[in-house]
């Protein structure tokens, strides 16, 4: 068992009186590639918002590092993102009116060189749009150009929200296994939710997630290499 | 931070309309400042280190105006500092909310609220800086209308066009920076909110139904919502209301200035049939009046209102004659010597509040009468008021046939002989100085006026886009689009200007007074039917130009068939 990175304690969280997240608890080993599985309002990316620092539990507690991040000032949690947190979106999110290039710097640490960022585009395959702005790129590549932003500065853990949500398969099984090069690699700590449980076997870890309530948390015994995954299951 | 910075300066100056507006505004205000600073600021310096005693009457008359203007210009400059300052503090807050989304995405790449407000202080100081310069050099060559203006009015010659250096720093780097603080101001008053809420677009501060719909929802219209689909947030509706009322105030202001002069030279011509009047050091007693000649007796007078020391002049004249008959304001003329007390000049009923019936304790040569006030004369003479001869002889101890003037029609011996030519000449000047800086000023106003409905309407109506994407891409033609998104906004606009037109016009009446009562000029409060319906034609005429502008753009996103695109874009 590796290093516990992130730790919830009986969290829960409600919505205008609807309790979406009901005394959760969970730890997180560093490196591993977590899937949080779950159907849509089961609550799965409300637990990811609260674990990654952008939504404020009701009540409970995550724990960084053995750090309670509830008593870190704005300071600190902007810290915390900008230097140990990446997030990939559904919907990319990328600014359109910088290119590739500025895109993926707005997500770099301060004096990230021009090596480690042309390194990391040509294993995501985005080498060549670096001056394009992102209305000239397919979903796909704008996805990539996310993860791109996300992983520049090596993250110690990445939350991904449904980031395969708006693509077609081939351009998820690439995202998918994007996302385990960059697990792999830079031995980052993956959470990724998603309501589709072959992307799911392919994750170290799957915590099932229905009505606010973790059903069912284990870790994968025969891990599914994301090229075997039948879609739409 | 930088590309973050570049990312702020892009879509601030992606707005073009509102960099624009804000850009003229910020110039305005800077031009009106400096407009009149630079003619003042030296002059004021000369004539202040001068003995006030060595100056000459017109001298002194010039460092009163230099004085008042300072006064005015500060107003001024306030008023329309405060009134940008809630402008841009509502543009920003209406940006930041709309664009929430980026605001989350952007904090959760690890940039906290105070970064994101720096960026937007920072590109408000990079539009402000050229548009305060550009104020500047406008109000170096502007202000030579004024000098001008002062040298016409007060024959002094030698007036030098010039600022103190902290005069310089107050109207562009100050207004700069102010500027560039409440940009800053109105980012970080929109909050620490949780990022994945602001993401989402889920912002639980904005409760359903809200303010504006709730309100809508108490008139049970037919067609309730469409305006519950165009009136989204209460800060464009506030927008609107600040934009209307400023045009308003601005407008109503800047006509009644400009008629003021006229009304004044007109009342002054108006019940007068003598060419001269002649005025003698000492009391005389004579003949009668004929028809040719009028005697009266004129004594500088000391109002005493409430404790309050008013510096007026007393005229005694008898009631029926041949050339001098004051009007009341129906047009009604007045027989002097039929009144019991004091007929008013109509400046201590407006200004000072003085009405009919009211008790009012007058220093003549050092004594004090207590009199009535019986009757408003609209023509009377400048700082004057009268009594029958009658009456005033017998208040202050004469002979009934005393007198100290002379109007007729033609030249008298004896005394100190004036033209009423000559006067109304001097007249004419006086009003020029002063006015000139108030109208320039006023005009501003309304252009400024005219700018924020134009800024305020845009920004309503471009919050509408989403909606209006939606019905074009559901299949509604234009002509129902436009009915139902864009025409309740100059319903609502047209309603606001008439609800708050009674406000406007008061309110736009006190300052008239006030400045009035700063520069020592009476300058009667104008109002017409055809003041409001000129406002009322602008303001339509500027609700269809937004909308035209507004209708071009939409037509662009649908020709270029990328409605779905800028519905997808966060």
């Amino acid at each position: 068992m590796g290093k516990v990175l992130l730790e919830a304690k009986s969290v829960s969280k409600d919505y205008q009186g609807r309790l979406v997240l009901n005394d959760v608890n969970l730890t997180a080993d560093a490196g591993h590639f977590i899937a949080i599985l779950g159907h849509s309002g089961s609550g799965k990316s409300t637990l990811l918002n609260v674990l990654s620092t952008i939504l404020t539990p009701a009540s409970g507690k995550v724990f960084y590092d053995g750090e309670d991040i509830s008593s870190f000032s704005k300071k600190k949690i902007a810290e915390l993102r900008k230097n140990k947190i990446g997030f990939v979106f559904q919907h990319y999110m990328l600014l359109p009116n910088l290119t590739v290039r500025e895109n993926i710097l707005l997500g770099a640490k301060d004096g990230t060189g021009e090596d480690e960022l042309k390194e990391l585009c040509a294993l995501l395959g985005i080498e060549k749009h670096m001056d394009k702005y992102p209305y000239m790129m397919s979903g796909g590549e704008q996805q990539r150009v996310c993860i791109a932003r996300a992983v520049i500065k090596k993250p110690e853990i990445l939350f991904c929200d449904e980031a395969t949500g708006a693509l077609d398969k081939d351009n998820s099984i690439n995202i998918v296994k994007l996302l385990h090069e960059v697990k792999n690699r830079f031995g980052t700590t993956v959470f990724f939710t998603t309501h589709n449980r072959e992307i799911a076997k392919t994750a170290d870890r799957m915590l099932v997630l229905e009505d606010g309530h973790v059903i069912s948390d284990y870790v994968n015994e025969e891990i599914l290499s994301p090229d075997m995954m039948a879609w739409g299951i | 931070m930088k590309l973050l910075y570049k990312h702020i300066r892009k879509d601030f100056f992606a707005k073009k309309t509102m960099v624009v507006i804000l850009s003229l505004f910020v110039m305005f205000t800077s031009f009106l400042y400096f407009f009149v600073r630079f003619s003042v600021d030296k002059n004021l310096d000369i004539y202040r280190s001068l003995d006030k005693a060595s100056l000459k009457s017109n001298e002194l008359k010039y460092l009163t105006a230099l004085e008042s203007n300072v006064v005015l210009i500060r107003y001024m400059t306030f008023g329309m500092v405060l009134i940008f300052s809630l402008i841009l503090f509502l543009y920003i807050s209406n940006t930041m909310k709309k664009n929430r989304a980026k605001v989350g995405h952007i904090q959760s790449l690890g940039y906290e609220m105070g970064d994101i407000a720096k960026g937007y202080g920072f590109v408000t100081l990079i539009m402000a800086l050229p548009s305060v310069i550009a104020g500047f050099v406008a109000g170096f060559f502007g202000s030579q209308i004024l000098i001008s203006a002062y040298h016409e009015t007060y024959s002094v010659d030698g007036s030098l066009r010039g600022i103190h250096f902290s005069t310089f720093m107050k109207g562009t780097v100050l207004l700069a920076i102010f500027a560039a603080v409440v940009a800053y101001v109105a980012c970080i008053s929109f909050g620490n909110k949780d990022v994945a809420l602001l993401i989402k677009n889920a912002d639980s501060s904005d409760k359903k139904p809200g303010i504006v719909e709730k309100f809508i929802g108490l008139f049970k219209l037919k067609n309730g919502y469409k305006y519950k689909l165009t009136f989204k947030n209460i800060s464009e509706i506030l927008l609107l209301v600040t934009a209307i009322v400023t045009f308003s105030i601005m407008f109503v202001l800047s006509v009644s200035l400009i008629l003021s002069s006229s009304e004044i030279m007109k009342s002054q011509r108006d019940g007068r049939a003598y060419a001269y009047e002649t005025t003698y050091d000492e009391c005389m007693e004579g003949e009668s009046d004929t028809e040719s000649e009028v005697h009266f007796l004129k004594f500088a007078a000391t109002i005493d209102d409430k404790g309050k020391k008013i510096d007026y002049n007393i005229v005694g004249i008898v009631g029926d004659n041949k050339l001098l008959t004051l009007y009341d304001n129906k047009n009604k003329e007045i027989n002097l010597s039929a009144e019991e007390g004091i007929v008013l000049n109509p400046e201590l009923s407006e200004n000072y509040g003085i009405k009919i019936g009211d008790e009012l304790g007058v220093e003549i040569a050092g004594n004090v009468y207590t009199v009535k006030a019986t009757a408003v004369a609209r023509n009377a003479g400048v700082k004057t008021m009268y009594m029958s001869k009658e009456k005033l002889t017998e208040l202050l101890g004469l002979n009934e046939n005393s007198y100290n003037g002379v109007f007729s029609d033609k030249q008298v011996d004896g005394g100190e002989t004036v033209a009423y030519e000559d006067v109304m000449e001097a007249l004419s000047r006086d009003q020029t100085s002063n006015k000139t800086s108030a109208v320039i000023n006023q005009s501003i106003g309304v252009i400024t006026g005219c700018l924020l409905i134009f800024l305020a309407m845009f920004i309503g109506l471009s919050s509408n886009t989403e909606s209006i994407l939606i019905f074009d891409l559901l299949g509604y033609d234009s002509k129902k689009i436009n009915r139902t998104l864009l025409d309740p906004y100059m319903v609502v606009s047209n309603i606001i200007f008439v609800i708050t037109l009674p406000i406007c016009v008061f309110a736009a009446k006190r300052i008239q007074i006030s400045t009035s009562l700063a520069t020592g000029d009476y300058m009667p409060f104008q109002l017409s039917v055809f003041t409001v319906v000129y406002m009322f034609v602008i303001l339509n005429l500027l609700c269809f130009l937004v909308r035209a502008v507004f209708t071009l753009k939409i037509k662009k996103i649908m020709s270029g068939e990328k409605q779905s695109e800028y519905l997808y874009e966060w």
